[in-house]
């Protein structure tokens, strides 16, 4: 690559050279999506959605957990493939293989976890992989000119010249956006960019998105912030289920509006129905938990004796941290919590809840829940109740006790599988999500069972069949359940009661006949 | 069909390995399959067993460990001055010397369980430290003793009918550890630990704990294994365990292809110890120089390692 040319601020000539007119134009589309669409086994990630970004706006985009805004994304930036529709950038068809081919054609992406390396020097941060060369060694003077050459022209004050690990959170932020358009950017994609910034970074933040709009660089800004995007954007496009809902000017929307087009749906009959069995008994007792990380901050909830309570809330809102103080994962520094009357103890023990009766079947199954190294579909089954399966002396593990248990967790829950010495990596998403229910289902003794994202990556059939599973457990077994979930609907459908968590707190408290999903989503964002 | 004959070539292939480089160094030179030679392998695959056992447990549950081989070769070397220049009994001084390798197992598990420190680069330095304990302990040269007390040679050096002691030993020691790993609670908890840990807390299993216990059984194999070699050897060095080092982690490997498809277990683990003794043994005797043996060693461990970790990849895809 030749140093001599870096175009971060391109010649009117070399503009016109690639067939761009400079102007503040605000007609000139720059990226165009016509009914691009992405999907995966059993899933419609993005259906068929139409999309033009124009040089030099603003484009917000909304929407839920699962709304299809990060696959979206992941079509334009080239890190998967579309299956179906196409893009178009400054209006000839592209064809987005590649990262590296979206690199080049100015699209540029910033993510919500940092991409830096920590001990390199802002300067050094922005020109990565591009370096001004001297020969062969890097031109460090001219790389510290040239990054303070790209600052100012977006005015803002961030050292340049010091590890990037010393800065703060929205310093490294700022480097990360300069490095973006550092080089010849058409197309600036931020990803909840204000999520770990304060509200006075994020002013900042914003001043510096708005001079980059003067440049003529267009800017799609994904938020679940309503105000920040109403605030901050020129257009805005409301996604839902994967489709593209609507494209309005930010001034024809309020908060209201916007609420109410991201959760409207139509809720067909996709959930089984759903029988007041509570009783007045309550089980769970929860006051004031504070864990010792600071995520969870005075969270005071209760649980009766059989009913279904869903916990909503954003990723990131502190329901499985909640979770794993419940199960005894993670210790509580604050406050009380009584199960069945007893106090559970604040030094975390898994163990002690398992013999109480208290079960999770935990998020993200690959990590924490299923074992896909050294264990069977036989052995995934029993290792959660191996002490009740083996003799007293030396623990041997009965091996007919675990058949039966096999069997059991294949009959209640309807398993797919080829049979039980496969490697669990065989089985569907659906059948695995069984399967690690399963393997708490068929131990005696369950009285609350915290199920948290359950329905994860998983097909609609084999969902409706969870839901109805749970509303059994709750109706004829007489358990307890305590529901996570980001995706709202299912939470409507199926529980009796729910709270809703919002930064490490619970803003919100609904009884099923107050069920309404544009209250809870304005408690949750 | 390909697919299972795959399936069949990957459970019994170390075998049938063992069986052919055995018959090929067998033609080349008879003396190879003589009886007495035959007993060579075996005591000395004994010695490489043991300490593989130690590697193994330990790597089920997730590590790995690189100073058992040092770590025996020193404890060997300090029953050989407890007998020599203590007068110490037979029994008292090997009930020491595994007394010692069981403490140093559970240093070396507190290291990587509850210091955090990776225990590639732990047991590295434990097994470093060892040697150097050991050169100290004797001064730096091979220790022997025209006259060993009575006994003292029938753990390395007798046999019981046909069969070496070392080797019944080793036999009863891998079908008891086989049994407990296989068949029981703890066993299982293990191979948990190994897969997940994340998962096996998720199930409520006490990972440190589970650790820890494979750290003791480490020390109580790596123990006896020293035992048995300065038994056989009838004299001890400092450097005497050096030389087992990568050939332990080898077998361990090499004998998770064996049997169970890219897991770590017993039987595999001692049929690797023997390819790999009849390697190094036949190559010595078929006349190649005898640094050949380190060349297949290094060769063997890349092979062993790739294999698990391609299998690995298939499993997480399948």
């Amino acid at each position: 690559m030749c140093s001599a040319r870096l175009p971060y601020r391109p010649s009117s000539t070399a503009l016109l050279k690639r067939g761009i007119t400079v102007q503040n134009n605000n007609d000139v589309s720059v990226l165009e999506c016509r009914k691009l669409s992405k999907s995966f086994p059993g899933i419609l990630a993005c259906d068929q959605i139409d999309l033009s970004i124009r040089q030099g706006e603003i484009h917000g985009i909304v929407g839920e957990n699962g709304a299809g805004k990060s696959t979206l994304c992941n079509l334009i930036t080239g890190v998967l493939p579309p299956t179906g529709g196409e893009i178009r950038f400054l209006d000839k068809p592209v064809r987005i293989t590649h990262p590296s081919v979206a690199h080049r054609l100015g699209i540029k992406m910033v993510y919500q976890e940092r991409n830096l390396v920590p001990f390199l020097t802002g300067a050094q941060n922005i020109c990565l992989g591009e370096e001004p060369r001297n020969g062969p060694l890097i031109d460090e003077k001219r790389m510290l000119k040239i990054a303070e050459e790209v600052k100012l022209k977006v005015d803002v004050a961030v050292p340049l010249d010091v590890p990037v690990s010393s800065l703060s959170a929205s310093g490294q932020q700022m480097i990360e956006i300069l490095r973006a358009v550092y080089r010849d950017s058409k197309l600036l994609i931020l990803d909840e960019p204000t999520s770990s910034l304060t509200d006075d970074d994020a002013q900042g933040l914003f001043k510096l998105i708005r001079l980059i709009r003067e440049k003529n660089v267009a800017i799609i800004y994904i938020s679940h912030k309503i105000e920040e995007i109403l605030s901050l954007c020129d257009r805005v496009t409301i996604m839902r289920d994967g489709k593209k809902i609507t494209t309005r000017a930010a001034d024809e929307l309020d908060r209201a509006t916007c609420i109410k087009l991201i959760a409207n749906r139509d809720i067909q009959s996709l959930y089984p129905p759903v029988n007041d069995v509570t009783s007045e008994e309550t089980i769970l007792e929860v006051s004031d938990i504070c864990d010792e990380s600071g995520i969870l901050k005075e969270i005071s909830m209760q649980v009766q004796k059989r009913e279904v309570v869903g916990l909503y809330g954003l990723v990131g809102s502190g329901r499985t941290e909640f979770a794993e103080v419940l199960f005894g994962l993670r210790s509580y520094s604050r406050g009380e919590i009584s199960y069945f009357g007893r106090t559970l103890p604040a030094r975390a023990s898994a163990l002690t809840r398992i013999h109480m009766g208290l079960f999770l079947s935990p998020e993200d199954r690959r990590r924490k829940g299923l074992f896909y190294e050294n264990f069977d579909l036989r052995q995934n089954l029993s290792i959660s109740q191996l002490d009740l399966l083996s003799t007293k002396f030396m623990g041997f593990v009965k091996r007919d006790k675990e058949m039966q248990v096999c069997n059991r967790a294949a009959d209640m829950l309807d398993l797919k599988f080829r049979n039980f010495e496969q490697n669990i990596g065989g089985l569907s998403g659906g059948n695995k999500q069984k399967a690690l229910i399963g393997r708490w289902l068929t131990r005696p003794g369950c009285r609350l069972f915290i199920m948290d994202e359950p329905t994860q990556g998983v097909d609609v059939g084999t969902k409706y069949e969870l839901y109805v599973l749970l509303r059994r457990l709750v109706e004829e077994e007489e358990l307890s359940v305590i529901f996570i979930s980001s995706e709202l609907p299912e939470l409507v459908g199926v529980c009796d009661r729910m709270y809703v968590f919002k930064e490490g707190r619970i803003t919100g408290e609904l009884v099923r006949k107050d069920f309404d999903q544009e209250t809870i989503l304005s408690y949750a964002l | 069909m390909k697919k299972i004959l795959g399936k069949v070539l990957l459970r019994y292939g170390v075998l049938l390995t063992t069986l052919i480089l055995f018959m090929i160094f067998a033609s080349i030179e008879p003396q190879f399959a003589s009886g007495e030679n035959i007993l060579n392998l075996f005591r000395e695959a004994c010695v490489l067993g043991l300490l593989g056992l130690a590697v193994t447990v330990v790597t089920i549950t997730g590590g790995i460990d690189l100073g058992v081989a040092p770590g025996a070769g020193m404890t060997g070397v300090l029953i050989l001055v407890l007998i020599k220049n203590h007068s110490y009994s037979v029994a008292l001084s090997f009930s020491i010397g595994i007394a010692l390798m069981i403490v140093i197992g559970i240093f070396k598990g507190m290291l990587v369980v509850n210091f955090r420190v990776p225990s590639f680069v732990a047991t590295l330095g434990v097994g470093t430290i060892s040697i150097g304990f050991a050169r100290l302990l004797t001064g730096g040269g091979t220790f022997y003793m025209a006259e060993w007390p009575k006994g003292f040679l029938f753990l390395g050096q007798g046999q019981i009918g046909p069969v070496p002691v070392q080797a019944i030993l080793i036999v009863v020691i891998g079908v008891i550890v086989s049994i407990l790993l296989e068949k029981t609670r703890l066993g299982r908890y293990f191979y948990a630990v190994g897969g997940s840990m994340e998962a096996a807390r998720h199930v409520g299993i006490r990972t440190k704990l589970v650790k820890h216990y494979a750290w003791i059984l480490n020390g109580i194999f790596g123990g006896i294994c020293a035992c048995v070699l300065v038994s056989m050897l009838g004299a001890g060095s400092p450097e005497m365990g050096t030389g087992f080092v990568l050939s332990a982690v080898a077998a361990t490997f090499l004998g998770a292809v064996a049997f169970k498809e890219g897991v770590p277990n017993v039987p595999g683990t001692l049929l690797a110890a023997m390819l790999l003794t009849i390697l190094s043994n036949g190559s010595t005797m078929v006349g190649l120089r005898f640094y050949w043996k380190d060349v297949f060693q290094g060769l063997v461990l890349i092979l062993a390692v790739g294999i698990v970790a391609l299998i690995k990849g298939f499993k997480l895809n399948e």
